[in-house]
């Protein structure tokens, strides 16, 4: 369950507070403390020993071992099948971003006019599967999926196809999947574009004469596309990030990225290559916030209407 | 009358997306009352006897405790420690507090695989067993980050003037805290707690990787029997899991909504 | 001994002396309102009086004691502040009651002294109320009883009428007036509003960049402003330039716009001086008074401002503003364009320098 990527918390302005300034210093850190402690002991080191790990050699018989190598890197950038694996992995993602933001697009756009109570409601049926076991989501999917699984049979006894598809474990089963676990993600980042727009805006063109799909193509929609954006990225880089879906959905079949990191830990022990994989993948995690973050301040906040 | 069909259009696409996104989750549900001994959906008849069966496999019902006992001490731990956290980062100007800001939101950036292994790699590394503490641990990384941001979303928009009113009328600074601050941002604080408990309830890429005999939660004891098995227990454990999770999910709306607990900034 | 005694106290931010060894004596029982624009250091003082600034220098003493470096909570002063600050997940009583619970007060006897409270400011039968139930007046008046409940020593409002309505103002400046004299405590009142302050206060002390310019009753500040500062800032003023032409005993002849006015002063002869005339004292007539000097003006604007009205004239490019009671019928026949003679009276003038 990620959320929006950056986070601002404005200063609050201490107006007018006694004592002084000892005892001031000590309130905070007495505060902060027990995260700054859980967070470094168990999160920041445990990453760094991670990262570290993945400049180790690995010994099948002994197992890792005290000497630095790329290899693990270099290994995985130059082997064709793993670099495949790499692909599919961005390649899912931008399909599954694509098709989210098609399909969230008019769902966010009529979500904004609802009026408050029903609003209310169908936000609470959106958000509610985020709070639901991916695991369970994943595998209701995987049900409807299977050779002998409902769609299959609906297909079949429609005539539309005469043997049942392979629908499961293909790259088919993980986007849609995918899909369903990130669209609430973008239709909130979407909807909450499109609620930040002046209804006055809209009034305004029309009553300069446009209709309302010039309305919409010249107003709304370029005024929303900070959402779009935001969303889009956040939605790229949960489905790249993901390993819950593709693994039940995919499974060795639609090997993605995290899949790779997951076996060579468990099934290989290879751990070095393992937390190679594993930071290539945070590695383009952090690329995608840094270009988004990157594009965000080259380009003004609004979008000028023409 | 172009514009009611355009409407009329816009109205059932909305519906067809809602029916997709409960479709996965209607799925289990209904599977669960099969009769058949294989998973059948649209479900064969009727019974509860795979709900009876999860009796007869108490490894579920050791997860379910498991996982439950877990996230309760999740939601325990994440909700002070936050909003300890919360109150020092909006109410304090200090150096260095953009980079904490910034390592507490950074379990939200890192694919939660690669924190799985790390904490794996790390507690082998320090002798660390799997035990619930270890997952505790584990979790509450996890959910941090999203009880801060709910907790500071209340106090952010806090009149400390309130807190002025109940100095001169004689409070202590613990009684300001107890008596004023903690009530006013209840609604936070206890959003924040049941975020981290679901956090923690439904996870799996990390408690994968903090398993033992005795310590699998229950996501992970889904996960793996489904993939040597294929019958109708997994859809009855899960729908108990829905269940569940959908009693929280009124809770949560009655307090502050779930709308509020995505948007929280 | 006065019971509230300001003793030079002194503010610094950051190298800015906000308040300047500030002194001031309060009797018990009397309301002093600290007047002045924003930045004046009114609402520092007070926020020192309450506790929440720490005093650089200088003390605090209430009836003899020094309370100078005591916490907030211990200056057992009640304080009223603009947002009213009420406890919004408590009811009204529990809002009043919440600094007798502190001082550990036996239940009946909270239960007796909340009611009075309420019955002070006009609010029983609003106990169980919360307070986002209530208009900002009512949620004001809630906040007075709060602070008065736990019979504090000294009261302390700061701004606390800023966020009514014009209407609302009045009528709740009059009612902390009726309640501070009832329970007779000594209050201090911030504003930079001077209708009110001139209004309610026994005495006025008029602040600018962190000192007290004046201090004194609502019609000496009005009508004897000591330094320029006050006459302009309380009420408004018209300022006349003029030169000394000759010398009598007890006057001077001053040339102001080509005519001779006698000024009550001893300035000699050649200096130029200056003084203000406030708008209600300029008086204007169309036809030439023959008793005394008077100077030509054209009506550039007049409005009518209900009890008053307006004129906005003009002599030699000086523009003056006129205030005439609404109901005198000379005055009001004239408009613009037309021609006023303007005069005033010697024993009106303000600020009278050379």
């Amino acid at each position: 369950m990620k959320q929006n990527l950056t986070v601002e918390i404005p200063s609050q302005p201490t107006l007018v507070r006694t004592k002084k300034q000892t005892s001031k210093k000590l309130g905070f850190v007495v505060l902060l403390l027990p995260v700054l402690f859980l967070f470094l002991l168990f999160f920041f080191a445990p990453m760094i020993v991670l990262f570290i790990t993945s400049f180790r050699t690995f010994n099948q018989s002994i197992g890792v071992e005290n000497q630095w190598t790329i290899h693990n890197y270099a290994q995985f950038i130059s082997d064709s099948s793993y670099l495949l694996i790499l692909w599919r992995t961005l390649r899912i993602g931008f399909i599954t971003t694509i098709i989210c933001l098609i399909l969230a697009y008019p769902f966010a756009y009529q979500l904004v006019k609802m009026p408050d109570k029903l609003k209310r409601l169908v936000i609470l049926f959106v958000l509610s599967p985020l709070l639901i076991s991916m695991v369970i989501r994943s595998y209701g999917w995987g049900i409807l999926l299977g050779n002998n699984g409902f769609i299959n049979h609906l297909l079949v006894n429609l005539g539309i196809t005469r043997t049942p598809l392979t629908l499961m474990y293909t790259e088919f089963s993980v986007i849609l999947g995918m899909v369903h676990v990130v669209f609430p993600y973008m239709v909130l980042s979407i909807m909450g574009s499109l609620e930040r727009i002046d209804d006055s805006l809209i009034r305004a063109s029309k009553i300069l004469g446009a209709g309302s799909m010039r309305a919409f193509f010249g107003v709304t929609l370029p005024l929303s596309l900070p959402g779009i954006f935001a969303g889009s990225v956040m939605v790229f880089s949960l489905t790249v990030s993901s390993f819950v879906t593709p693994s039940i959905l995919g499974g060795a079949k639609v090997k993605v990225m995290s899949y790779l990191t997951y076996e060579q830990f468990t099934n290989t022990l290879n751990w070095p290559y393992g937390a190679a994989i594993g930071f290539i993948l945070v590695f383009i995690s952090v690329i995608t916030l840094v270009v988004y973050s990157r594009i965000l301040s080259f380009s003004k906040k609004g979008v000028t209407i023409q | 009358m172009k514009l009611k069909l355009g409407s009329i259009l816009l109205a059932i696409y909305s519906v067809v997306i809602l029916l997709f996104l409960l479709t996965p989750i209607i799925v289990i549900v209904l599977s669960s009352f099969t009769e058949t001994n294989f998973i059948a959906f649209p479900p064969e008849g009727f019974s509860l006897k795979w709900y009876r069966a999860i009796l007869d496999h108490p490894e579920f019902i050791q997860s379910l405790t498991l996982s439950i006992y877990v996230a309760l001490g999740t939601a325990l731990i994440a909700t002070l420690f936050g909003t300890l956290a919360a109150l020092a980062l909006v109410r304090y100007e200090f150096k260095g507090k953009e980079a904490i800001i910034q390592l507490i939101q950074s379990p939200l950036l890192i694919p939660s695989i690669v924190i799985g292994i790390a904490l794996l790699q790390f507690y082998t590394w320090i002798g660390i067993a799997a035990s619930p503490v270890a997952l505790i641990i584990g979790h509450v990384i996890l959910a941090i980050p999203f009880v801060v941001r709910l907790v500071t979303a209340n106090l952010v928009n806090f009149n400390r003037t309130i807190e002025d009113a109940a100095y001169i009328l004689g409070a202590s600074k613990i009684n300001v805290f107890f008596q004023i601050t903690l009530p006013i941002i209840k609604s936070g604080v206890i959003a924040g707690g049941i975020f981290a408990f679901i956090t923690s309830f439904d996870d799996l890429t990390v408690s994968l990787f903090i398993v033992s005999t005795d310590i699998v939660t229950l996501p992970v004891r889904i996960y793996t029997y489904m993939q040597y098995q294929y019958d109708p227990i997994i859809t009855s454990i899960s729908t108990i899991m829905i269940v569940l999770t959908v009693i929280l999910i009124v809770v949560i709306e009655r307090i502050i909504g779930v709308g509020k607990l995505f948007s929280a900034k | 001994m006065s019971f509230l005694k300001l003793d030079g106290i002194s503010k610094k931010f950051k190298d800015v002396e906000v308040v300047k060894e500030l002194s001031l004596d309060l009797e018990k029982g009397e309301l002093v309102s600290f007047l002045g624009p924003s930045g004046c250091g009114k609402t520092t003082t007070l926020n020192m009086i309450a506790g929440f600034l720490e005093i650089d220098s200088g003390d605090i003493l209430v009836e003899g004691n020094s309370i100078g470096h005591l916490p907030p909570n211990k200056r057992n002063m009640g304080m009223v502040f603009q947002s009213y600050a009420l406890f919004p997940h408590m009811t009204v009583f529990e809002n009043v009651a919440y600094g007798l619970k502190l001082r550990k007060v036996k239940k009946a006897e909270i239960k007796k002294r909340v009611e009075e409270a309420l019955k002070l400011t006009q609010l029983i039968g609003f106990e169980q109320r919360y307070p986002k139930e209530l208009s900002g007046g009512q949620q004001q008046r809630v906040s007075i009883a709060r602070a008065i409940v736990i019979q504090p020593k000294v009261l302390l409002l700061d701004e606390p009428l800023s966020n009514l309505d014009a209407k609302l103002r009045k009528q709740m400046r009059e009612d902390i007036v009726q309640i501070q004299k009832s329970i007779g405590i000594t209050t201090i009142f911030v504003t930079h509003d001077q209708e009110e302050a001139l209004a309610i206060s026994d005495r006025i002390a008029v602040m600018n960049k962190g000192k007290i310019e004046q201090i004194g009753s609502p019609f000496e500040i009005y009508n004897h402003p000591k330094t320029d500062f006050v006459s302009e800032f309380i009420g408004e003023v018209n300022e006349f330039k003029g030169k000394v032409m000759r010398r009598t005993e007890d006057f001077c002849t001053v040339d102001i716009h080509g005519l001779e006015f006698a000024i009550p002063n001893e300035f000699a002869t050649g200096t130029e001086i200056s003084f203000f005339v406030r708008p209600e004292n300029i008086r204007i007539t169309k036809e030439k008074p023959l008793s005394q000097p008077s100077l030509i003006s054209k009506v550039e604007r007049k409005m009518f401002l209900g009890s008053k009205t307006r004129y906005t004239l003009f002599i030699k490019g000086q523009k003056v503003i006129a205030d005439v009671p609404s109901n005198e019928k000379d005055a009001v026949d004239l408009g613009k364009g037309s021609e006023a003679y303007i005069y005033w009276k010697n024993d009106e003038l303000l600020n009278i320098r050379g």
